[in-house]
């Protein structure tokens, strides 16, 4: 039964895109919905600057919390993100104001993956010299192959797309 | 009636675009009457400087890229460098520059950047891939590049910068001349004379960045294309999102990118129209995000 559950929940996490904790600001007065739909339910209506925390993305929304209502979603492009430096100011006052012990805001994430610039040199360190530029040619994959990649990632040409410099 | 209201809105926000676009004498590709050539007025067109040949595209995307990299050293992950060239290949196969050499590039900076030039040289940096949470962020922002190539963004500035053709000239003698590693015949052009002529335009260019309306056509483009290859092209919102929370900090390697690039803002909103277009398509929104993390931090 574990396992049917487990399989079941597949799609819902490779539809999403899963944030690290990232607060943002709310743009203007908005609405959040019970689903990530324009016709769903209207769960509350959010005022400008009402500070919230991003929990998933799907499609063109986030799904965001914030300590006065309950979850629902926004659409993407109602948010700004908040840098690290104003994610501590804002946690600062409220500290202050709710006289209670927070944790300090994550503030901007470096995404899923959790790995600094360091790293990434380390990992560079570790291999041979940089690349001759006439060595780029050796990386042109075969038509062949990039096919195989898009398969793999069920990749498909969306058709309804239609470029205008096509 | 909330219902009724968003609907409305949306129905309001597309006759609005339509409205705009019938003013336009040109019209191009329809999509539910939101003319998308008015959304990209190169629309894959040379500007008013004359065809050129594909054979002088490529010579001068040669030098240009040549020039760009004087002071870079290309990444020697070939893991990450096949992955990235996959990635893009599949985009680029979405356009109508299918007959290019395309050549991605992931270069060892920490600074935050990705830049392409004619002839399909995309490069992007490790400070960029580093800031990405996922393959779809990937595409939308090699996408954008792409779409620079596509427009002819680089071409136009570097050949209207010579008013003439004389860039395009010095490109082509500058490689014949830089090959010989000598004068010409008669001895009147030294090579690092020309070459150096042309290195410092195109230094000009990438220093101050293309004009502001190419990045925002750039953007549309590359969201639409990421689409159409099947990735979600909201996740180019996101990098944009996550960018425009950096900008106000001074960042070190964040100041090229914010020197040649309008703001997040200004770039997030001159996308609203475009999503609302794909909006309105049953699209996959593939993100990869593992296929991501196992490519780029194995």
């Amino acid at each position: 039964m574990k396992y049917w559950m487990t399989l079941s929940l597949l799609p819902l996490l490779f539809s999403h895109a899963v944030l690290a904790e990232q607060s943002a600001i709310v743009l203007k007065d908005t609405q959040i919905l019970v689903a990530p739909v324009s016709s769903a339910e209207i769960l509350a209506s959010i005022p400008k600057d009402t500070q919230v925390t991003l929990l998933k993305r799907k499609g063109g929304w986030y799904q965001i919390e914030t300590d006065e209502y309950q979850v629902g979603w926004l659409r993407m492009l109602k948010v700004r993100f908040l840098s690290e430096q104003e994610s501590n100011q804002k946690s600062i006052a409220k500290i202050l104001r709710e006289t209670a012990i927070m944790p300090p805001a994550s503030g901007v994430s470096s995404g899923v993956r959790g790995m600094s610039d360091d790293d990434m040199n380390q990992n560079n360190k570790q291999s041979n010299q940089p690349l001759e530029f006439d060595q780029l040619k050796n990386f042109i994959p075969a038509e062949e192959s990039v096919l195989e990649f898009a398969e793999q990632g069920k990749l498909r040409t969306q058709d309804s797309v239609v470029l205008p410099t096509e | 009636m909330n219902q009724f209201t968003s609907q409305l809105r949306y129905k309001l926000a597309l006759i609005t675009i339509f409205s705009a676009c019938m003013s336009c004498t040109a019209c191009g590709v329809k999509i539910q009457g939101i003319d998308l050539g008015r959304m990209f007025n190169a629309a894959g067109k040379v500007g008013d400087l004359g065809e050129k040949t594909a054979e002088e595209e490529a010579m001068l995307g040669k030098n240009t890229i040549r020039a760009l990299l004087v002071d870079s050293s290309i990444n020697s992950q070939v893991n990450i460098q096949r992955y990235v060239n996959k990635v893009g290949y599949w985009l680029a196969s979405h356009t109508s520059r299918t007959d290019l050499v395309w050549q991605f590039m992931v270069l060892d900076d920490t600074a935050v950047n990705a830049f392409a030039a004619p002839g399909g040289y995309i490069a992007i940096t490790t400070g960029m891939l580093n800031s990405l949470n996922n393959e779809a962020e990937l595409a939308g922002v090699l996408a954008h590049e792409i779409a620079h190539v596509v427009l002819y963004h680089h071409m136009n500035a570097l050949q209207t910068k010579s008013k003439t053709g004389l860039l395009l000239d010095l490109a082509l003698l500058g490689t014949q001349v830089g090959n010989a590693s000598t004068a010409n015949e008669k001895g009147e052009l030294k090579g690092p004379e020309v070459t150096g002529m042309f290195d410092k335009a195109v230094d000009d260019l990438y220093y101050r960045g293309l004009d502001r309306k190419d990045e925002y056509e750039a953007d549309r483009l590359g969201v639409m294309l990421s689409a159409k290859a099947g990735y979600d092209p909201y996740a180019f919102v996101s990098v944009l999102q996550a960018i425009g929370s950096r900008e106000g900090r001074e960042e070190k390697d964040l100041q090229r990118f914010i020197r040649v690039h309008p703001s997040a803002t200004a770039r997030l909103s001159s996308l609203e129209a475009v999503l609302l277009v794909t909006d309105s398509y049953e699209l996959s929104n593939r993100i990869l995000a593992q296929r991501f993390i196992n490519n780029i931090f194995p």
